[in-house]
């Protein structure tokens, strides 16, 4: 139907609030008329049943004894940074010390010039206590050592892989997704067998290409990526369900997803492997 | 070294006399570890982010008028910590990548005698789907599936409006029930 998404509302209250009986009243009759909507609800409340407990692992005893020395010791280090400003600003409140700034250009744009001042000063001051006053150096041409990606390298070779896993990724969901009531043969296997050649010979080229030892996890999946491809290119066209669900048993089993995902996040978050240059993600590609 | 600051009693009225910092502590530790945990989701992350509530609520205790509990109170500074580092990209994901490649334990863990079970296995599955919803979505959703804190009590902790909560838990129920899907034979849903 048409106005589902304006009883979004209203199932969300059902999952996680109370409704009133007019509530109550308004939904049910649409969900008695709305398949797809009853569907929706009954799965979105099996699932938030069989999550219903936080999984957390119990940090060791030795964590907590530590707590509060690791805590203390934050605090002091936050502290010990901060003190140099608030040093400064209490410097500032004295009375007067803005003013002089005032007898050239009138107090709004002193304060104005003061306080940017102030933060420039600040900044300075703060680079220095963090860092160090390292003295200045000649800016020096470092060639790369021999077997060590340039940046221009490093940028291509993240652009490929991310690629490569955003493309399997798509694949895999294409098919993982099949329920099994649905008929394959709408599924376009064709295109999805020469698909899965393609980045059969994507595979080939990156595990030659990714030869460092820090990119070994991502070796890893991509051997485990390539079994599955395999099978998806090995699937005959029309029904072929037996062998749809061994790739969907193979990529449950080997958590491939879950290992493209992680990936993705790592780079994400800025823990790139050396020797590739983290890049900007890029937009969801197509098959 | 023993901080001491002002505590507040909760449900709260008016400050109470003088306390150990240390008591405060000791007292908020595990439920801000937990919290803290299940929005970052790894261990790393979570001690951090706990002791960043802590140092803000040392530093912005003077400030606090009672005018909410100090659970709720520890809650907004923890959920606004969490968006801001993740809108930095701060966190460091570090032990789920761990997990990932089956390092080596962190020191002040427990061992992962599950990391190869079935709960470990079922963790790693419902991670991986808490991971898909964005920073708000997950707050709102641990807010109120884990630490059971009302509709309106969610939004006043995240400072958003009820009907706005209610809309980051639908959209983040539905990529859970996506998510999830993949693994429903681990997760015994229906297929």
């Amino acid at each position: 139907m048409n106005n589902c998404n304006t009883y979004e509302p209203l199932i969300a209250e059902l999952l996680f609030g109370a409704l009133s009986p007019e509530e109550q009243q308004q939904l049910a009759v649409h969900l008695e008329a709305c398949p797809g909507c009853r569907a929706m609800v009954q799965d979105m409340q099996t699932t938030l049943q069989r999550i219903a407990e936080p999984i957390r692992p119990e940090p060791a005893p030795v964590f907590w004894e530590g707590y509060h020395e690791r805590l203390e010791a934050r605090i002091a280090r936050d502290a010990r940074r901060r003190e140099p400003v608030e040093r400064l600003l209490e410097w500032l409140r004295v009375p007067g010390r803005l003013n002089g700034a005032a007898l050239l250009f009138g107090p709004r744009w002193a304060y104005q010039l003061s306080a940017a001042l102030v933060l420039l000063g600040m900044g300075v001051l703060i680079g220095w206590m963090v860092f160090g006053n390292a003295s200045p150096e000649a800016p020096q041409i470092v060639e790369a050592p021999q077997g060590v990606e340039t940046p221009v390298q490093a940028a291509s070779m993240e652009a490929r892989t991310t690629r490569y896993l955003e493309r399997s990724k798509v694949l895999l969901l294409g098919l993982v997704n099949l329920e099994p009531e649905q008929d394959p043969s709408l599924l376009n296997l064709s295109h999805k067998r020469q698909v899965a050649r393609e980045l059969i010979d994507e595979s080939n080229a990156l595990r030659a290409d990714l030869d460092d030892a820090d990119q070994r996890l991502l070796r890893v999946l991509i051997e485990d990526l390539e079994v599955i491809l395999l099978q998806i290119a090995n699937l005959e066209a029309g029904h072929d369900l037996p062998a749809i669900e061994m790739v969907q048993r193979g990529v449950d089993q080997r958590a491939i997803l879950l290992k493209i995902n992680l990936t993705e996040m790592r780079r994400e978050a800025g823990s790139v492997q050396p020797a590739v240059t983290p890049a900007a993600r890029p937009d969801s590609s197509t098959l | 070294m023993l901080l001491t600051v002002t505590l507040v009693a909760e449900p709260l009225q008016r400050r109470s006399e003088p306390k150990p910092f240390h008591d405060f502590v000791e007292r908020y530790k595990r439920p801000l570890y937990a919290l803290a945990y299940d929005l970052t989701g790894n261990h790393h992350d979570a001690e951090d982010l706990s002791q960043d509530v802590f140092i803000k609520a040392y530093r912005g205790m003077d400030d606090f008028r009672g005018e909410a509990q100090v659970y709720s109170w520890l809650y907004r500074i923890a959920v606004n910590t969490y968006l801001n580092k993740r809108r930095k990209k701060a966190l460091r994901f570090r032990q789920l990548w761990d997990d990932f490649s089956q390092a080596a334990p962190e020191p002040g863990t427990q061992p992962r005698p599950d990391q190869h079970t079935e709960a470990g296995t079922m963790r790693g599955h419902v991670e991986a789907a808490l991971q898909q919803l964005s920073p708000r979505e997950r707050s709102a959703f641990v807010l109120r599936h884990y630490q059971d804190l009302s509709l309106k009590e969610v939004a006043t902790t995240m400072d958003i409006a009820e009907g706005t909560v209610k809309s980051l838990l639908f959209r983040a129920t539905q990529k859970l029930r996506t998510a999830l899907a993949f693994y429903r034979e681990d997760l015994g849903l229906p297929s």
